[in-house]
């Protein structure tokens, strides 16, 4: 008997002692918070990110370019550094800090974006003739494209390429962890076009029911189209779109305006029972900053406060 | 039995010891220290030359190359310049950010946007590919001496050649007027030129395009830098490859050889410089004569010919040579306005006469006739008389003239001079306006 247990304690010791592997420096799990590195000419831009985008909103703020983080179908080119500055410091005040207000300082270090990647070039897709403004991918990162045409202070084209597609890439992310109630799907199923929206103009779609052309590619675009158009645009531009819908006869009972309308009703309690978020206050502070930045003087303020008074204009 | 169950145990436990071995001991490292290594050194070569160094840079196997000189820091900022076409031909500096990290090897990566390096991958096309180039490269060791590192584009898998500037040119600029000196003598402005070249005795005529050769419709890039003309994949004959060509002459070049030992080849031009204008060949092919940078004598003879067409409110407007179709004649081509604004157009047909490929080349010009409008202008210059209208001309033109290329040598024929062979203050120069 003894001599089993020796046995069987000498192949117990056998079999175990070939499976010791050295643990990487970093341990099994990659755990390193990013930090800056001082010895580098970016230090100051990415001290920055570290303390307003790392700490305070748990999101890393990528201006950099790794080719392996981007979509590799794409011929594209890196962020140059100036407006990966002057985006960082306009994206905080006219996104993170607005969620951060309106919601709470905690909100978006639970629910945003872990990742922000910023791409200088656009992403053209020329077998449909479109670019593509910018991704979420499982709710994880947000990739923004054409950062070096970007113009700081016109509000239109910040929007167009930029915060609108931040905020309806965000509410991606919302969608994708609580789902948005179904029905709403329903209320223009028969009028998606997945691989034809881009054929319609913005006219044509609004008149259908829909805020822009693209939202009437599929559901879930639908959705986040009519809350980030709702936030971003000013009233005017919101009625105007209006305007237009209700000359559409969608049914017998309804025009584009009502379809419209209906979707927004769902969307707006949507984001007030599942996450708590007051749309009409969210727009109502978003709508007061991107004003103050269409001033300009509000840019340049920000930009010297950031410590980059230098980056405001191109040299 | 039992003694045979002991025995067996203890050979697969011997077994399963021996084969214990951690895999790392062969190669002495993790792999995470071997990549940290791999970084380490790639970085430590990039940042070795004082001066930068000279990147030999193509977008693709048949692109038209370009120099780029290039400057890494340890603060991990990167200076790139260059000197072409996306730098709309001026010298421009651009200032970003690289790093080299692990990229499933020590991977050089361009990180942020340089106005110069990143030109030849922007997706600006509406087909969203642009020139297609690579910013990301892995460095290839083998190829790798004091002197020089060869990169390979990660995508594309070119090789891009990097050596390190020398002292002479730690002033960059003085690389590109360098190169601008080289450019003279045989690029510039020398678009569809015919070129020979041969190795082992024979070989493709090639016609030039943008630092590309094209042979039918297959391009062959290569890139000029103050050393000479490289081709990127080069040229195989007979078991010999040519790549790299130096310039016969500096300052005139009658031809490119080969540098590469045990090859024998050469790329020359195709022509003549007059024949290769084919004046004779009855093309729709105008040149413009720069009257303004005459000869002194040329310039005396023009002056009077001006000033008696000014007598009469008329100014000469531009000069051209040219071979009219309709009457199988060459033509010199007045452009002048009158006093109401009109401007009218003169033709006065002269006989050039030369003999191809013969050195050096001459040419003699002599009157034959002109359309009703050059009689128009003879009339007028002459005061009423054409004989003296003609004349007037005559002393401008009518002479013989020994030909060159106007930058020196035999390369670049875009700008043709004409010297009176008993004047040399008699000169004027002649350039493609369409060819």
């Amino acid at each position: 008997m003894k001599k089993h247990v020796i046995l069987m304690a000498c192949l117990a010791f056998v079999m175990t002692a070939c499976q010791e592997e050295k643990l990487a420096p970093s341990g099994m799990f990659d755990t390193d918070v990013p930090v800056y590195d001082e010895t580098l000419a970016t230090k100051d831009f990415d001290k920055y990110l570290y303390e307003n985008y790392v700490e305070t909103y748990n999101l890393e703020f990528l201006y950099r370019m790794k080719d392996v983080g981007s979509n590799t179908q794409y011929n594209l080119v890196p962020a140059r550094y100036d407006q990966s500055i002057r985006l960082a410091v306009l994206t905080k005040y006219l996104w993170f800090d607005v969620y951060g207000k309106v919601v709470g300082p905690d909100f978006l270090k639970q629910n945003g974006p872990r990742i922000i990647y910023l791409v200088g070039s656009p992403a053209y897709n020329p077998d449909q003739g479109t670019e593509t403004l910018g991704t979420a991918e499982g709710g994880i990162k947000v990739t923004l494209y054409k950062v070096n045409e970007m113009q700081p202070t016109n509000i239109a084209h910040l929007n167009q390429y930029y915060f609108h597609t931040m905020h309806h890439e965000f509410a991606h992310i919302l969608h994708q962890k609580i789902s948005y109630p179904k029905e709403f799907n329903t209320i223009s199923a028969s009028k998606y076009s997945p691989t034809g929206w881009q054929n319609r103009t913005d006219e044509e779609a609004q008149k259908m029911g829909f805020v822009t052309n693209y939202a009437s590619s599929e559901g879930r675009e639908d959705f986040v189209e009519v809350i980030s158009n709702y936030i971003t645009e000013t009233q005017e531009d919101w009625d105007k779109m209006l305007e237009t819908a209700e000359t559409g006869q969608v049914s017998a009972t309804e025009t584009g305006k009502d379809i419209i309308l209906r979707k927004f009703d769902i969307a707006k309690s949507w984001l007030e029972t599942a996450w708590n978020i007051d749309l009409e206050a969210l727009r109502q502070e978003v709508q007061t900053r991107q004003a103050e930045i269409e001033g300009i003087t509000k840019y340049e303020e920000l930009m010297e406060e950031a410590g980059f008074g230098e980056y405001t204009y191109d040299k | 039995m039992k003694k045979y169950i002991y025995i067996l145990v203890m050979s697969l436990a011997v077994g399963l010891l021996s084969g214990c071995e951690d895999t790392d001991d062969v190669f002495g490292k993790s792999p995470e220290e071997r990549i940290q290594e791999a970084i380490t050194t790639f970085e430590q070569v990039l940042l070795s030359p004082e001066y930068g160094w000279e990147m030999r840079y193509f977008s693709t196997e048949n692109s038209a190359g370009y120099p780029l000189l290039v400057k890494f820091y340890k603060d991990s900022k990167v200076v790139v310049a260059g000197q072409n076409r996306f730098t709309n031909n001026s010298y421009k500096e651009s200032e970003s950010y690289y790093d080299v990290i692990d990229g499933n090897g020590a991977l050089l990566t361009f990180e942020t946007y340089n106005e110069v390096l990143h030109a030849f991958s922007n997706p600006v096309d509406p087909n969203g590919k642009g020139q297609e180039g690579d910013y990301e490269f892995y460095c290839d060791p083998t190829m790798t001496t004091d002197n020089q590192v060869v990169l390979i584009g990660k995508k594309r898998g070119l090789s891009i050649v990097m050596t390190k500037l020398d002292k002479k040119y730690s002033d960059w600029s003085v690389y590109f007027n360098e190169l601008a000196a080289i450019n003279k003598v045989t690029f510039e402005g020398n678009a569809g030129a015919a070129f020979h070249l041969k190795v082992a005795g024979a070989g493709p005529y090639l016609t030039y395009n943008e630092y590309q050769f094209f042979q039918g419709n297959t391009a062959m890039g290569f890139i000029l830098t103050p050393s000479g003309l490289h081709l990127y994949e080069g040229y195989e004959r007979n078991g010999q490859l040519a790549v790299n060509f130096q310039l016969d002459n500096a300052e005139a070049p009658t031809k490119f050889v080969c540098t590469d030992e045990g090859v024998t080849a050469s790329i020359e031009p195709r022509y003549t410089p007059l024949a290769s204008y084919q004046m004779d060949s009855k093309t729709n092919a105008i040149w413009t004569i720069d009257y303004k940078t005459m000869g002194a004598s040329s310039t005396t003879a023009f002056n009077a010919l001006q000033d008696a067409l000014k007598a009469t409110d008329a100014t000469i407007k531009e000069v051209d040579l040219l071979y009219v179709q309709s009457v199988s004649k060459n033509a010199l081509r007045f452009r002048y306005r009158i006093a109401d604004g009109t401007e009218l157009e003169a033709l006065i047909y002269y006989n050039l006469t030369y003999t191809p490929s013969k050195n050096p080349e001459t040419v003699t010009f002599t009157y034959n006739d002109a359309n009703e409008n050059g009689l128009g202008f003879l009339k007028r210059a002459g005061a009423g008389d054409v004989e003296a209208g003609k004349a007037l001309v005559n002393a401008v033109f009518a002479k013989t003239y020994k030909v060159e290329c106007a930058s020196g040598g035999l390369l670049n024929p875009s700008y043709l001079k004409f010297i009176a062979t008993d004047d040399k203050d008699c000169n004027f120069t002649i350039h493609k306006k369409n060819f």
